[in-house]
């Protein structure tokens, strides 16, 4: 089965608080990577199917079968663990293990970042308050583990794509920054 | 119970007269076509097809014994038993793609935290964590190390406690804040043991699956949610607390 079958099918009618459907940020994680000059079939797969195990009942050993280990170990990676009970130790939980893997699985932290900043392109049809929450939560949480990660000198060919992503995410944090206080300043 | 052919045939999913001939292939092991059609009192016609059906259902295997000879051996016990345990597995591992619970349910859990803020923000985990399950907070808590949360923090999530009807044991070492702390929180929902000549350096609260440990040089601290740990560190609170 085709990664975009699957993702068609689980998700079909299904959309984001923005009202745009769910696949579409899915799509958009994948372009941001191919944009990053990323070609890798278990990378481009793991962007379309990064969210599948959190909204679906479909489980890890399904993934292995259908689209083998490696991206079944990158779309894990990527999924907070829902027996956490706040949003904070989802996420935390989720980051830390990221940061733990990443000689094995730096394009788990790769995709990760396209995901945030796929998140910060369609911000805006959350409240001022909730965008500011999420800039704090990924300039808190999430930048300090992508600035260690890309210290590391064993990441090959990603280093350059993790680097042009930290630029990316920094710069899209400053745009909302300044819409937000624009309409503060209203 | 007395085991009837019918049964036989429904148990395995063959007809009547397979039934029979599998039984007597079982009983003697190997027969030949002959053999078969004297001992099931079937004819030669139904004898062979029915032998036929039962190779096909892996019931019966065929040799050839001579240039026009063959004889059929019903499939041993052991081989049947081998089959059990290979779809046994397979159901096994097939109900893992298909059941995400059971590979939620023993999963390990950790996480690390720095600062006051990540460590606020985990006692509201516990605190959560304890309302899910129903138990009581058992704390290891040293009063000088809790006051870095601030005053207003700790009355917040004491009133959020009070109101999830969640109970807190707090063991702590005997000093003058541990015993101004006893004096001002002790009530319904708030159980504190001062220990003479304890002296710790991490603070630990356990609930449900989870256990939680931090100190204030450096504040930081882990979470784990290890239902075994969890479990072990219950009983070390218990033998202190002496439950």
């Amino acid at each position: 089965m085709h990664v975009k079958s699957l993702i068609e099918y689980v998700y079909a009618g299904r959309k984001r608080k923005n009202g745009e459907p769910v696949t579409a940020h899915l799509y958009g994680v994948r372009n941001i990577l191919v944009e990053e000059g990323i070609h890798e079939e278990s990378m481009l797969n793991t962007a379309l199917l990064h969210d599948i195990l959190e909204d679906t009942d479909l489980t890890l050993d399904y993934l292995a079968l259908k689209f083998g280990d490696k991206t079944a170990k990158l779309v894990d990676l990527l999924s907070k663990d829902p027996s956490w009970n706040t949003s904070y130790c989802r996420m935390k939980s989720s980051m830390d293990e990221i940061e733990l893997s990443w000689i094995d699985y730096p394009e788990a932290v790769t995709i990760k970042m396209a995901d945030r900043l796929h998140n910060l392109y369609t911000i805006d049809g959350f409240k001022p308050e909730k965008q500011r929450e999420y800039i704090q939560e990924t300039e808190e949480m999430l930048f300090p583990i992508f600035e260690r990660i890309y210290e590391q000198n064993n990441l090959g060919r990603l280093k350059k794509v993790i680097y042009n992503l930290l630029q990316r995410l920094r710069k899209e944090i400053q745009l909302i920054d300044e819409r937000l206080s624009q309409t503060k300043a209203v | 119970m007395k085991i009837q052919y019918q049964d036989i045939a429904e148990l395995l999913g063959i007809s009547l007269q397979s039934a029979k001939v599998y039984l007597d292939l079982l009983i003697h092991h190997e027969l030949s076509l002959a053999e078969l059609q004297k001992l099931t009192g079937l004819n030669k016609t139904v004898v062979l097809r029915e032998v036929r059906r039962l190779i096909k259902a892996n019931l019966v295997n065929e040799l050839k014994v001579g240039k026009n000879r063959n004889i059929y051996q019903g499939v041993s016990f052991l081989q049947l038993e081998e089959k059990l345990e290979r779809d046994k597995l397979i159901l096994q591992n097939l109900k893992k793609v298909i059941v995400p619970a059971l590979q939620q349910s023993q999963r390990l859990g950790i996480m690390k935290y720095e600062g006051i803020e990540g460590i606020r923000k985990v006692y509201l985990e516990i605190l959560e964590e304890a309302k899910r399950t129903g138990e009581d907070i058992l704390a290891i808590e040293s009063g000088i190390d809790i006051e870095v949360l601030g005053s207003t923090f700790i009355a917040n999530y004491i009133k959020r406690r009070l109101n999830y009807n969640v109970k807190a044991l707090i063991i702590t070492p005997n000093t003058a804040t541990d015993r101004q702390f006893m004096e001002e929180n002790e009530s319904r929902l708030t159980a504190i043991k001062l220990l003479p000549n304890f002296k710790i350096d991490s603070n630990l609260n356990v609930v449900g699956d989870l256990v939680m440990t931090f100190s204030l040089n450096p504040l930081q601290g882990t979470l784990r949610r290890d239902k075994a740990e969890a479990r072990t560190f219950k009983s070390i609170f218990n033998k202190l607390w002496g439950i």
